[in-house]
């Protein structure tokens, strides 16, 4: 197991390298001069000279990646034109209420998506299937956004269950924080339950019609260990995948969601940065996405290998 | 003869399906002796396999399957029987083997987990006197260095281990009956001999019947003692071993022995087969239901049903081959 994972990291190094260059060109993408642009259309001639010699532009390219990349790992992300705070403090202060929701979200969504899929797998084709299989296909449908607005429309304005917008730390309070983040957790999980539920339907389906499941019954195994230990152990690896990619997708900034409940998350942030074209914050948070990416995909990977040992077999 | 450990009668069993009802296995009755290996041969699709499914009850009975008939085992019914008490029939008294051990068995459990599994099931053994037997099981189906194999993974094994794996699960309890469905199809040649020869050994070591469904006639001549041919979910003859090759009755029974490939003889004589398929069971002909495919058919025999019947052990389902029947005693 340990060399599985010591191989599963090793591979992520050439993915983070990518990454890097990528990330590093992002700010040369932009057309002209980026010393320029940053200063807009009314600086002087000695402001824009001095800002390109100060951000290296006159240096070769590789200098300029070497140089930025050293300052990546020394924990240099760059600074803000417009927030007079460190990079870290903006990122972590921006992350936090995202990590919040994500995790919330993802609980929500994995609570209500992996039973229903069960049951769903286990009466395909009857009454409580096609009902779970319909709303699935609605909350796939539907924009999250418009849920949110529902949501808030019936927790918050008419039964004023909750508030309608707005984030609390958890030093604040951790009823509030709660409270404040329950309706787009639930308006974000309810999106991604659809997903992870018809996963898991498949995936369950498949597994129970498998000659292994037939062995089991015919060993006399109960039902409900072969549903549960039997079938749902097999059926993991896809529902794993999902659960995965659901992760990565709420961790880069449920952007819409974001808004719509005025949560200060890294989708706010990305939105006001590109608005006023705050680059080297750009450039920060798409690097912290990509690396959260990574890591949540190494993640899974190893998952991987504690879910079924065929998976680290082949690479040992 | 001798006792008669499990008793078929008038079993039926259809499928509901998208285009209608089909009944896969059609008022088949037969017996099994204690301590005897009884055959059960046909072609695919004859219903070898439903029946011996139905027998463990394995299909949805609820949405899907509609067994009738009786199924008697020591003389109680378990058809009759609730699912919460059949569990406790499976993998006890009545255990199966399957034909494809790599899909048969868990990928994600040791294999060892998987014979103890059984036996906690069944029996009160406490996990480690369930281990014990788990390896002792795995010694007497002859896995080479069972104690190191009993915690790997079926992936591991080579394909005659996992039959015998599979076997040790299905003999873990001491079953009275043990139900093995081609149990040495997916095998290559010499695989399939040692675990025929596994499963003769074992039936006259430990006294279990065993029934033994396959379509190769030569695995049936070496171990079994009586033969059922089914076709399109009917018995369409039924003897002793003996009997059926020295003196097949059923023009498809003739067929199949025909259809064996001959060392001797013209090197270019062509094989002979059996004309045409088996027909659907959506287009089951009435009368007799092999006449389609019968050289010797003729207008009754596709109008009337032949009955199953014969004086002593050999029974057989045709109108043209009752009179041989008599002539052979």
């Amino acid at each position: 197991m340990l060399k599985y994972i010591g191989k599963r990291i090793i591979a992520v190094i050439p993915v983070l390298f990518i990454v890097s260059l990528v990330v590093f060109f992002l700010i040369h993408l932009i057309p002209g001069d980026p010393a320029r642009v940053m200063l807009g259309d009314q600086a002087l001639e000695e402001d824009v000279i001095a800002l390109q010699q100060e951000m290296g532009l006159n240096d070769p390219i590789w200098l300029q990646y070497i140089k930025w990349i050293s300052d990546v790992f020394r924990g240099d992300w760059g600074e803000s034109l417009f927030i007079d705070e460190p990079m870290g403090t903006i990122l972590i202060e921006h992350l936090l209420p995202t990590l919040a929701l994500s995790f919330n979200a993802l609980i929500i969504a994995v609570v209500i998506a992996i039973p229903c899929g069960i049951y769903a797998a286990k009466n395909r084709g009857r009454i409580g299937d096609q009902v779970l299989m319909g709303a699935s296909m609605v909350g796939i449908s539907i924009p999250n956004f418009l849920i949110g607005l529902l949501l808030i429309l019936l927790f918050a304005v008419k039964l004023n269950w909750f508030p309608s917008s707005g984030y609390k730390t958890m030093d604040d309070s951790i009823g509030l924080h709660f409270k404040y983040l329950f309706l787009p957790s639930l308006a974000l999980g309810l999106m991604h339950a659809s997903l992870i539920t018809r996963m898991t339907r498949s995936s369950m389906l498949e597994v129970l019609g498998s000659d292994y499941i037939k062995m089991a019954r015919a060993k006399g195994v109960k039902e409900n260990v072969i549903l549960f230990r039997h079938a749902l152990k097999n059926a993991l690896l896809p529902i794993i995948t999902v659960i995965g990619q659901s992760l990565v997708s709420l961790l880069s900034g449920a952007l819409v969601t974001e808004s719509v409940f005025n949560i200060p998350g890294v989708g706010q942030l990305v939105v006001t940065s590109i608005n006023r074209r705050d680059y080297e914050v750009i450039q920060a948070v798409v690097l912290l996405i990509a690396l959260i990416n990574v890591v949540v995909m190494l993640l899974i990977d190893i998952l991987y290998g504690f879910a079924d040992t065929r998976v680290r077999m082949k690479t040992e | 003869m001798s006792e008669k450990i499990l008793e078929v009668r008038n079993l039926t069993t259809s499928f509901r399906t998208e285009r209608g009802v089909m009944k896969a296995v059609d008022g088949v009755s037969f017996h099994t002796n204690k301590g005897e290996i009884l055959g059960i041969v046909g072609e695919s699709g004859c219903g070898k396999s439903v029946t011996s499914q139905s027998i463990m009850r394995l299909y949805d009975e609820k949405y899907l399957a509609r067994i009738t008939g009786e199924v008697l085992v020591e003389g109680n019914d378990i058809l009759k029987l609730s699912m919460k008490d059949m569990q406790g029939i499976r993998g006890n008294t009545i255990s199966m083997v399957f034909q494809d051990a790599l899909s048969s068995l868990n990928p994600v459990m040791k294999i060892g987990d998987q014979i103890i599994e059984t036996l906690r099931i069944h029996t009160s053994l406490n996990k480690k006197q369930a281990k014990e037997r788990a390896l002792e099981m795995l010694r007497l189906v002859g896995i080479p260095g069972y104690e190191e194999r009993i915690d790997q993974y079926p992936h591991e094994l080579s394909g005659g281990m996992r039959q015998r794996v599979m076997i040790a699960i299905a003999l873990s309890c001491n079953p009275k009956i043990l139900i093995a469905d081609e149990p040495t199809t997916a095998l290559d040649v010499t695989i399939q001999a040692q675990i025929m020869d596994l499963i003769v050994e074992l039936n006259q070591k430990i006294g279990m019947s065993v029934m033994l469904i396959t379509h190769d006639l030569a695995v049936v001549a070496e171990t079994c003692s009586r033969v059922i041919v089914m076709y399109l979910g009917q018995i369409v003859e039924e003897a002793d071993v003996e009997d059926i090759f020295s003196n097949p009755l059923h023009p498809y029974t003739r067929g199949m022995m025909d259809s064996i490939p001959q060392l001797e003889g013209e090197k270019r004589e062509r094989l002979h087969v059996i004309k045409g398929i088996v027909p659907l069971l959506s287009q089951i002909p009435t009368g007799c239901r092999f006449a389609p495919r019968c050289p010797y058919a003729d207008e009754s025999c596709r109008q009337n049903m032949p009955e199953l019947r014969g004086e002593g052990t050999h029974k057989v389902r045709c109108f043209k081959a009752e009179g041989n029947l008599t002539e052979a005693g």
